[in-house]
């Protein structure tokens, strides 16, 4: 167990390196440099040059990563383009809002999408089971936004049950932070909530079916142990090794979700820093959310190897 | 597009090429209704949008300030929007620009990434190790904020959105492409194929290729429905096709200021969206039973 964590951990330092390299070289694709897309094309070579030198853009691309990188480890995120407020600020500032959306929504959805995908599996050989089965691959492929525009649009707008946009922080009181959250957790739960039930419809469907499930069966074990202690079980590791997929999946509905709602998240963050062409702004957040992407899909292969003896063994 | 060199091994590699003979066998057996009707709605649609010029009851950039926000009539099937434009007109010029948005998100995802996918399989040792973990690192970024970074820099537009969405796309179809080649590049049909002294990358191009297809193919209907949907997405935030031209998810965003008024404008163009989306994901499940 432990050479295999050691093991783990190596390998990521490559792919956090190569992540950080990706989005660094995001700057190089744009079309005339930052300081051109700044002050626009028509202004002097001087002012160019000023911004170059006030950016640290006047050295060597290699220099300038390793600077990047080495502010990366000690806070420095640099100062947003447009605003000329500092990366970090921004990001400790909207980091809450979205994390509140995301994990709201991650625990609908693993409680909700288990609930109805153990419905499903137990009624699989009947039409509720293949209908619960059908409307999980329609939550799946319904457009975010679509949902998100509509659901604000109707309960927010139409009916006024709660605010179509906005958002009020825990720290203005539990009750109206809920009030405000409740309807985009939901509409982000959906292809996450979706997922889930399907996941766990196969991993049970899977174990029912075989001979261990049977010989539980033949032992005259209570139906509801054979089905969540038994069967449930097996559908596990087959969620948690999907969990940094789901979570980048919510991460990526977030921004739109976000967006919608009007909530100031991470995710509206980065859609008005891609507007306004704030690359610094741009580039750390998407950093953060790449390296949230590959720590998970770490944890979870340590979590499913501690779990099951068999992948331990092969990694 | 399938296999055009049959390999002589065939008994021993039951793999694509079984996909030819399965689609003749299946023939007599008719589709599934689901497929039927998802291909039939699919057909109907992209002749809907390309025939958009003959279709359209109206011009989508034509605004009136005496017609806005009105309900469906006869002159305006489907009502206006909030400049006075036929909202079926648009719709169908929106799905121009939609399709079109997925043929080249499709054309390059296959040119990124079958070269990719073809190398690393076939190249083995490091250079197979250093494809796949970039491969895998691009894959660890959320595929729409991986596009909204790129179209964020090179600067919004159909275009840029869907190279976007090709860079996301192409280390998918790589990594399924490289698993397909590693069993035939050992194959026997081409140990006898380089003992007849065929060129490398003829080997390459015309024997494992073919062969390694058919995955890659059932993987291209999932990702053109997802770059349907990421392409709307992208419009919808700004950051694709840029109005006033017409497209399904910025009229989506426009529509939803006055949906008190008319949600009609935000129901059509999700609806549509959602229903092309499934029907090419239902068609991509078909194929891949034909495929089996």
């Amino acid at each position: 167990m432990k050479r295999m964590l050691r093991r783990r951990i190596v390998a990521l330092v490559p792919t956090l390196l190569l992540s950080s390299i990706l989005v660094f070289a995001l700057r190089s694709l744009i079309p005339g440099g930052p300081a051109d897309a700044l002050v626009g094309s028509n202004a002097s070579g001087q002012a160019i040059a000023a911004i170059n030198r006030r950016l640290g853009l006047d050295h060597p691309i290699v220099v300038q990563y390793f600077n990047w990188l080495g502010g990366l480890f000690q806070g420095r995120f640099g100062t947003s383009y447009v605003t000329g407020t500092s990366v970090g600020s921004i990001i400790s500032e909207r980091v809450g809002a979205s994390l509140e959306l995301v994990v709201g929504a991650l625990v609908i959805a693993l409680i909700g999408g288990g609930i109805v995908g153990i419905a499903a599996a137990v009624n699989r050989h009947r039409f509720t089971g293949r209908a619960v089965l059908s409307l999980s691959a329609l939550g799946l492929s319904v457009p975010d936004f679509w949902v998100a525009t509509i659901a604000a649009g109707l309960f927010g707008l139409t009916l006024g049950l709660v605010p179509a946009v906005g958002f009020s922080p825990i720290s203005a009181g539990l009750g109206p932070n809920l009030h405000s959250v409740i309807l985009p957790v939901l509409v982000l739960s959906i292809p996450t909530g979706a997922l889930v039930t399907r996941l766990v419809h196969s991993g049970m469907v899977q174990a029912l079916d075989s001979p261990y499930i049977r010989t539980a069966w033949a032992m005259g074990i209570q139906a509801r142990r054979v089905y969540l202690r038994c069967a449930l079980r097996n559908a596990v590791s087959g969620i948690i090794t999907f969990l940094p997929l789901a979570l980048a999946g919510l991460v990526g509905a977030s921004v739109v979700v976000e967006t919608v709602f009007d909530i100031p998240g991470l995710g509206s963050e980065i859609v008005v820093a891609a507007q306004s062409r704030d690359y610094a702004t741009l580039q750390t957040i998407v950093l953060l959310m790449a390296l949230l992407v590959i720590l998970l899909n770490c944890a979870a292969d340590v979590a499913v190897a501690a779990m099951d003896p068999r992948i331990r063994r092969s990694l | 597009m399938l296999p055009s060199v049959a390999p002589p091994a065939a008994s021993e590699t039951p793999l694509p090429e079984a996909g030819a003979v399965a689609l003749a066998s299946r023939r007599r057996n008719s589709a599934p209704w689901g497929a039927r009707i998802a291909m039939t709605f699919l057909i109907v649609i992209v002749v809907a949008c390309v025939l958009a010029p003959l279709l359209a009851p109206d011009n989508p950039l034509s605004t009136s300030i005496t017609a806005r926000l009105q309900g469906p009539s006869l002159r305006h099937l489907l009502g206006t929007d909030s400049d006075g434009r036929d909202v079926l007109s648009r719709v169908l010029y929106g799905g121009r620009s939609a399709f079109e948005g997925v043929g080249i998100a499709l054309l390059g995802t296959i040119i990124l990434g079958i070269p990719w996918g073809l190398l690393a399989g076939l190249a083995g040792g490091l250079v197979d190790e250093a494809l796949m973990r970039l491969a895998d690192t691009v894959l660890s970024f959320p595929a729409l904020v991986l596009a909204i970074a790129i179209t964020g820099v090179l600067g919004p537009s159909l275009v840029t959105a869907m190279l976007a969405i090709s860079v996301v796309f192409g280390p998918i179809v790589a990594r399924l492409l490289r698993t397909a080649v590693l069993p035939l590049r050992d194959a026997e049909f081409i140990l006898v194929a380089r003992s007849l002294g065929v060129g490398r990358a003829r080997i390459a191009l015309q024997h494992i290729l073919p062969n390694a297809m058919a995955p890659v193919l059932v993987q291209l209907f999932s990702l053109a429905s997802l770059a349907l949907i990421i392409e709307a997405a992208l419009a919808f935030l700004g950051l694709g096709v840029q109005p006033p031209l017409p497209s399904w998810g910025a009229d989506l965003a426009q529509a939803y200021s006055y949906f008190t008024v008319t949600p009609l404008g935000t129901i059509v163009p999700g609806l549509i969206i959602t229903i092309s989306a499934l029907a090419i994901s239902v068609t991509g499940d078909y194929v891949r039973s034909v495929l089996r």
